[in-house]
Order: C-alpha cells, then structure tokens, then sequence
C-alpha cells in the first residue's frame, strides 16, 4: 500500500479534490499497488504503524504555509523524521520535508513562505493568480542532476520536469544530500543520507506524453521502495 | 481501516469526486482512514494484504446490464466467505442480491435492471432523465423494521432515511433474513444469518440535519465492525 499525503485544505480539495484521486489511480495503475490518500492533519505515528504501508508520497499544496496551522503538521513530521519507508515529498511536499528536517515543529507557532525572488522591474508575471509579484518558475524545465542516485536511473545528467512553484527550500537540511539544481532554483532535489527520503522541488508526477522523464523518476522512486520490479 | 467499494463505471472512477465526500464523513465518524476502491480492483489479495475492518459498497448509477460480470468476480471471491463486516447500499444491495443469488457467480454472464414497478397513468415522476417510465423512490422515507438487530439499535419500529432507486432485490437471498420494508419496496433490508453482512435499499451513508437517522444506522454499523465504541 502507498499513503498519499494531501496538503491541501480539509474539507476543500481533500475532499472533493479530483485531482488526489486521478493521481491515487496513476499510481496504482504503475505499481498495481492501492493508494489511500490521507490529509496531512490524519497522519501520525500510529496511522503508519497499523497499515503496511511500502512508500509514502506527499503532495504539493496551493496553501501559503503561512496558513498551515503548525499543531496539524506534528503527526506528520514525527513521521517523516522517524520512518524507515522510502519517502516522495513534490513541490509543496518537498518544502514540507524542509519544514520537518530544519525544525522541531513542536516549537514553532507559524511558517513563513520562502520565495524563490520577487520579479525584476518590468519582468512578466507568468502566474498573477498565484502568488503576486513573486517569480513563479512555471512550465517543463531542464534540472541539472548534482550527484548520481538510484532515482536517477536511465537519466544522463538532465531530465525535464514540470515546475509549478514560487517557494523553494532555502536551506539543505542536516543529513541531506543535495542532488539536483537549476538557475532558477537550487534544490530541485535532496535526499536524506541514510533514508530512501526524496524531495523534489518539481512535479515528477506530472509528467506528459511530450515529457515522460517525470514517469521514469516516479518508477525510480517506486521500484526503490520494492512495489516495481 | 475501511475499504469503501465504488461502484462507479470503470471510465468514470478516475475522475469521480463524490467518493472524496463519503470517505471524508466515514473518517470523521470512525477515526479510521478509508480507502477507496473501484469494484474491479476488488480480490481476496488485496482484502487479505490489509488490516480491513469494514468493507462499504456504494451505489451507483450504472445499469445493471453494462456491468462485467467478470469485473466483479474478485468481489463476488471475497464476500462468499469474508468475516469482516460489510454493508452494501442501493447499488451495493443490489450487487449482494446478485452476489449471493447466484449458485455460482462465476458462470453468470449477465446482471438485469430489476425495476419496483413501472409508473401509473398520470404518476408524477421524480427523476426524468434516467428509466423512463418506471418508478423512482425519490427522498426520505420511513422504513418499517421487521426484526430487531444491532444495527437498528437506538430506533424504535421505524427509521426514516434517503431513497433513490428503480430497482430492488426481488429475491431474499438464500441464508439472509429480511430485516426492514416499506410500501415502495419490500426489501429495504436484509442480513446474512450467519455473518456480519447487511444490505440496505435506502442509502444510511445520505443523513442530514433534519433527518439523521442514517447516521445513527451508520454508527450502529461501524460499531458492529468495532470501530466505534
């Protein structure tokens, strides 16, 4: 079983989201494997404890982490910096990753967005409707892969990813490894040391047709966590 | 965990949201996470590989004769002898109906619209767009309760809950009990004799303020599977 991490808002697109569930059935049609999706607030400990599940995926989110309510995010981080089942955080999970691994959550009252920069004088404001006046790297982008790693496999230096963001990972956490960048964002990817931990600031999940290398990572990641051969 | 059978047609389970919404109101009732699977992906397999405390099968809007009858042989495997308890509701009755109608489910290649009755001359019709010309029980309704049981625990002689159906089970299957009626359809009801497995024409899971004996139903039922104290 893979446990799909939702970081969006309760009862909006937890709930209703279409998009959670056509990404809970693009995962089972890889792995043959059931996916139950779960909402950032409902994962704890105990939660992973009881069911047996072989990876967990951690979705990105449209939500400022200004407004996530930090108590809500306890149970999750006692999860990722515990566990020993290979981890997938995108985007918004990545940086979710960043939260756990820089803080202890417990300590912390509320979150600040980390941007990647505001946008030059004159500069085109490729997203308006996201995050006003921030750069937004948007669209399919080359990143540049830093150290070689299983989740690389079949990949020659490059692989072209969706992008979807204006907040990044500022800083690497202790015990992780940076693995990919770009110019316009340096972690594009890390990963724990020690741990089948990812993070990845694009959307390998989203892959296309046109761009499939997205699909590769995914079965990289997958096969890393023994659910494809 | 609660496994929730969505009877959905196959095209239209990647895209469905209503599933979100009822797998939302199970996890607030019970605290335990619900996963959501299509019929088809429905096998002893999967069932055994998961610690599953309560089995809900859904409705649908399909036609009875555009089902696969092969499609729900996984399905058909697991409630010939499944312990754990489960309900099925409008759709969901009905397919027990089949299920356990059948000597052996395995050889039947067919599933026909078993319809209450067609409508009377100048009979206003509720739902206009599908069967036409048969009649649909449309709202909440009181149902009789024929037989005590946990799951009618807290009601008296009767319960009034949401009805949207043409068809009916038609047959009492062989080792189940008639449990509840009405003047519309007479088994609004039914119970395996020997296992925890119930069928309701009436859909429990649609409460609302106003009438909220499904949810009480549901509670009864969620109790049974010991997932409410």
């Amino acid at each position: 079983m893979i446990l799909l991490v939702s970081l969006e808002r309760i009862g909006e697109t937890y709930q209703t989201s279409t998009g959670h569930h056509a990404l809970k059935c693009k995962f089972e049609d890889m792995t043959g494997h059931p996916v139950l999706v779960q909402h950032y607030s409902q994962v704890a400990p105990e939660l992973v404890e009881r069911l047996p599940i072989r990876a967990i995926f951690i979705s990105g989110t449209s939500v400022p982490w200004s407004e996530f309510p930090t108590e809500h995010i306890v149970g999750l981080s006692e999860v990722v910096t515990k566990t020993d089942i290979p981890i997938l955080g995108a985007c918004g999970g990545h940086q979710m990753l960043g939260v756990c691994f820089n803080n202890d959550i417990r300590t912390v009252d509320t979150l600040s967005d980390d941007w990647m920069r505001k946008l030059g004088p004159g500069e085109p404001d490729l997203m308006p409707d996201y995050r006003p006046g921030q750069y937004s790297e948007g669209g399919v982008w080359p990143v540049e892969i830093l150290v070689n790693d299983p989740v690389f496999d079949g990949f020659d230096g490059t692989l072209m990813v969706r992008e979807a963001h204006a907040g990044e990972v500022k800083k690497l956490p202790a015990d992780f490894i940076h693995l990919a960048r770009n110019d316009n964002c340096e972690i594009q990817a890390m990963r724990h040391q020690d741990r089948p931990i990812y993070g990845t600031q694009f959307h390998p999940e989203a892959w296309t047709d046109h761009y499939p290398d997205g699909k590769r990572f995914v079965e990289n990641f997958f096969r890393i966590a023994g659910l494809i051969d | 965990m609660i496994l929730i059978v969505s009877m959905s047609k196959p095209e239209e389970h990647d895209n469905t949201s209503t599933r979100g919404d009822l797998k939302r109101k199970f996890e607030k009732l019970t605290g335990a996470p619900a996963l959501v699977q299509h019929y088809s992906e429905i096998t002893p397999k999967l069932v055994d590989s998961l610690p599953i405390r309560a089995i809900f099968i859904s409705g649908s809007g399909c036609p009875w004769p555009e089902v696969d009858c092969r499609k729900l042989d996984g399905l058909y495997d697991v409630m010939k002898n499944t312990e754990i308890p489960t309900h099925g509701a409008c759709a969901g009755h009905q397919l027990l109906g089949f299920l356990f109608n059948a000597e052996d489910f395995h050889t039947v290649t067919r599933l026909e619209d078993e319809y209450m009755r067609r409508l009377g001359p100048g009979e206003p019709v509720s739902v206009s767009d599908k069967h036409p010309g048969w009649y649909c029980q449309s709202g909440m309704y009181e149902i009789e309760i024929l037989r005590q049981d946990p799951v009618f625990a807290g009601f008296g002689d009767t319960l009034t809950v949401s009805e949207s159906h043409f068809c009916e089970v038609k047959t009492l299957p062989p080792d189940f009990i008639h449990l509840a009626r009405d003047d519309n359809c007479e088994i609004q009801a039914m119970k395996h004799k020997d296992r925890p497995i119930y069928g309701t024409q009436f859909h429990p899971e649609a409460w609302t303020e106003t009438y909220p004996d499904g949810k009480q139903f549901m509670q009864n039922f969620f109790r049974i599977a010991g997932l409410i104290d």
